[in-house]
């Protein structure tokens, strides 16, 4: 299976979690939501723990979901996204570049390439980030940006708990 | 057999079945109550931390947000900390905010209950500091670390409403017992500083020699809970465990979970003797004021129009049968009038529909002075605990009514039991709302279950078995919530003992004074 009809079955989840939308609209409705506005780039970020900590133990189960990680360990960001005009998949084919801004570090790029079982492989974007062991602790706000050949920009600010090694407190 | 084209296909049966039993299961499937809740503004307890500084904004993030370090990062409350940061805008005032939360509990106030919902945390950012960066756009700055809720708090450098720069501190908990040593039924206070405020931090479950007592929370006190447990057991070693919990009972992997530093806290007493049973002591809370005036049973149904009429008794409250100056004033001269008691009865098991009445007793009739007045001494009906209301009619008519508060009062035990054999503890004044209606119940701090006062209109027998090894034991009666009938999703703290009742209590806020009873019995063989 190629990266396009991987991206075809990405395609439908979105269509899925469009309709999900859908249904959750009259709620947001209710909740006041602010006025739509237009976007060049759609883009799916979400943070997995790595498998290659360093200096934090590594997680019985690798490359799952989390906003939570302790100093030291491997975060990753995944990217999925497509471009609002064309409704292409972003890809090596129209993105002239991407990468995670990383508050008082310097910033990181993102990768394209092929995920998960052979049988059953997805593309996306990654970037490995091993979290240093000094840095500040609390809510950690990173931006993903996308620039694609035609000049259109994606940007998304993901936000993440940094937390610290464990240490047991006494008494 | 031929099929007309008003006949559904057996797909079509089948869709409709499946669209009425899934719409048939939403009508049935009713997992929470509805509720009007009310967030309640918490009492003012004593000793309760203030806010680590005034309320401010904290900003917004730019694009050249820089990285503030805090030297140490995880520490207690009280800690001298260091903030360094780098790269901002020279020669700049700034200010140092510390971002925390302030929590309410949510109640749904009702005239014949009052249900506990939850709580509400609403995050806040306060100034800490203010400060100067230098030349070179350097920040240094020395602090000491406020007291306040326990687990990670953002830290801001903000100037003109944008964050020049962040950084986080993890308030760690402390807990710390006193005294460490005495004979049995020795009180031991228990201090925690840096409860948290989210969910999964703000909880501690409490287990006495690997036995379940209680759980205490600090959501109106600002991570600052104290308490009490009583030293229950042989004479020797026995061990306190404060454990990280999300609801009620600790949370024994907490070291796995994502806010591992809830965790770890076990401290050692030692019995020293046997001195005999302690005396019976009822232990109340802090004495606060009230923030809501919504009590039960107060309503403006049946009020007579354009009464000027008031009333005031000589107590807020008291115990059953407690006697009650009554006076009344600007009532309808030389005319008839009846003191009555508003209360309900019923109950909240096994109901459908109308689960319990609002029900009107008669305390005293007399006649109002050719001044519209009339005197009169009442005595508490020995019924439900709680808020009630003490009105005076004329005509059928509610002329003025005021609130009273009926206080839980112990009223026997046995004070020596063989081993084995059953026992009764009773009580009475038990209410009947969510906050009141329920008393946990531990033996030797293990807790074992609890006791309705609703369907027996406050008289709460509590049948009891004496076990253990010939001695004294100790026999604890705690407030409880219940949050049965109608339940609401995520309450915390529901079921078990609320060992901080005296300090961190819902019902604080309404004016629901509940002690705990401590008690006490000889076994012996």
């Amino acid at each position: 299976m190629n990266w396009r009809q991987s991206m075809r079955r990405l395609a439908l989840v979105i269509a899925a979690a469009v309709v999900a939308g859908t249904m959750a609209a009259p709620a947001l409705a209710q909740t006041g939501a602010k006025t739509p506005k237009k976007v060049d780039v759609f883009l799916y970020v979400d943070s997995v723990n790595g498998s290659r900590p360093v200096g934090a133990p590594v997680r019985p189960v690798s490359c799952t979901q989390t906003s939570n990680f302790t100093r030291g360990e491997q975060l990753v960001w995944r990217v999925f996204g497509s471009e609002a005009a064309t409704e292409d998949i972003l890809s090596p084919e129209n993105v002239k570049y991407a990468y995670v801004k990383i508050p008082g570090r310097p910033s990181i790029k993102l990768n394209w390439g092929a995920h998960g079982a052979a049988s059953n492989r997805v593309w996306f974007w990654t970037a490995p980030w091993i979290v240093p062991t000094d840095y500040p602790l609390g809510t950690a706000t990173f931006r993903i940006v996308f620039k694609t050949e035609t000049g259109t920009f994606g940007a998304y600010d993901h936000v993440v708990n940094i937390v610290p090694a464990l240490k047991t407190p006494q008494g | 057999m031929s099929r007309t084209s008003h006949e559904p296909t057996t797909w079509g049966r089948r869709l409709v079945l499946t669209v009425l039993a899934a719409a048939g299961a939403l009508l049935l499937w009713q997992p929470v109550a509805a509720a009007d809740p009310t967030v309640v503004t918490p009492p003012g307890m004593p000793g309760t931390p203030a806010l680590p500084g005034p309320l401010t904004d904290p900003g917004k993030p730019t694009d050249s947000t820089k990285t503030l370090k805090l030297a140490p990062d995880v520490a207690p409350a009280r800690t001298s900390v260091t903030l360094t940061a780098a790269g901002l805008t020279a020669s700049k005032d700034v200010s140092i905010v510390w971002m925390t939360a302030n929590v309410s509990y949510v109640l749904d106030p009702k005239l014949d209950s009052l249900d506990y919902i939850g709580r509400k945390v609403d995050k806040i950012g306060t100034l800490i500091a203010k400060a100067r960066t230098d030349a070179k756009g350097a920040l240094n700055v020395k602090l000491k670390t406020p007291v306040d809720f326990g687990g990670l708090h953002d830290v801001f450098v903000v100037a003109d409403g944008q964050q020049l720069a962040k950084g986080g501190f993890l308030l760690e908990r402390t807990v710390t017992i006193a005294p460490t040593k005495g004979p049995i039924g020795t009180p031991i206070t228990v201090t925690v500083f840096g409860m948290g405020s989210p969910t999964y931090e703000s909880v501690g479950g409490v287990l006495w020699d690997n036995h379940y007592t209680g759980a205490v929370s600090a959501n109106t006190t600002r991570g600052l809970a104290v308490f009490k447990l009583r030293a229950a057991g042989k004479p020797g070693t026995h061990w306190i465990e404060y454990g990280g919990s999300s609801h009620t009972v600790p949370y024994l992997n907490m070291r796995q979970s994502p806010v591992p530093w809830t965790d770890g806290h076990r401290l050692k007493f030692t019995i020293t003797k046997d001195a005999g049973p302690p005396p019976l002591r009822l232990e109340w809370p802090a004495a606060v004021t009230p923030t809501l005036g919504a009590v039960t049973t107060l309503s403006n149904a049946n009020l007579a129009p354009n009464s000027k009429a008031a009333v005031q008794l000589d107590s807020a409250s008291g115990s059953i049968l407690s006697k009650v100056n009554v006076t009344a004033t600007g009532l309808n001269p030389g005319a008839p009038a009846d003191v009555v008691w508003s209360t309900v009865v019923g109950n909240r098991v096994n109901c459908t529909g109308t689960c319990w009445n609002f029900v009107y007793e008669s305390l005293g009739k007399g006649t109002a002075g050719a001044d519209g007045t009339l005197k009169s001494q009442i005595t508490i009906p020995d019924g439900l605990g709680g808020w009630h209301v003490v009105q005076v009619q004329q005509g059928g008519k509610v002329m003025a009514q005021i609130p009273y508060f009926v206080k839980r009062s112990f009223v026997s035990m046995p004070k020596v039991v063989k081993a084995g054999q059953p026992f009764v503890v009773e009580l009475k004044g038990v209410g009947w709302t969510q906050i009141d209606n329920t008393v946990a119940v531990t033996y030797d701090n293990s807790y074992i279950g609890y006791a309705c006062g609703f369907n027996s209109n406050g008289d709460v027998q509590i049948q009891l078995f004496a076990t253990g090894e010939p001695g004294t034991h100790l026999i604890d009666l705690y407030p409880l919530l219940y949050t049965q009938q109608p339940a609401y999703p995520y309450s915390q703290l529901g079921m078990v003992p609320l060992l901080g009742f005296a300090r961190d209590a819902p019902g604080l806020a309404v004016g629901y004074q509940l002690p705990a009873f401590r008690l006490a019995l000889t076994v012996v063989k």
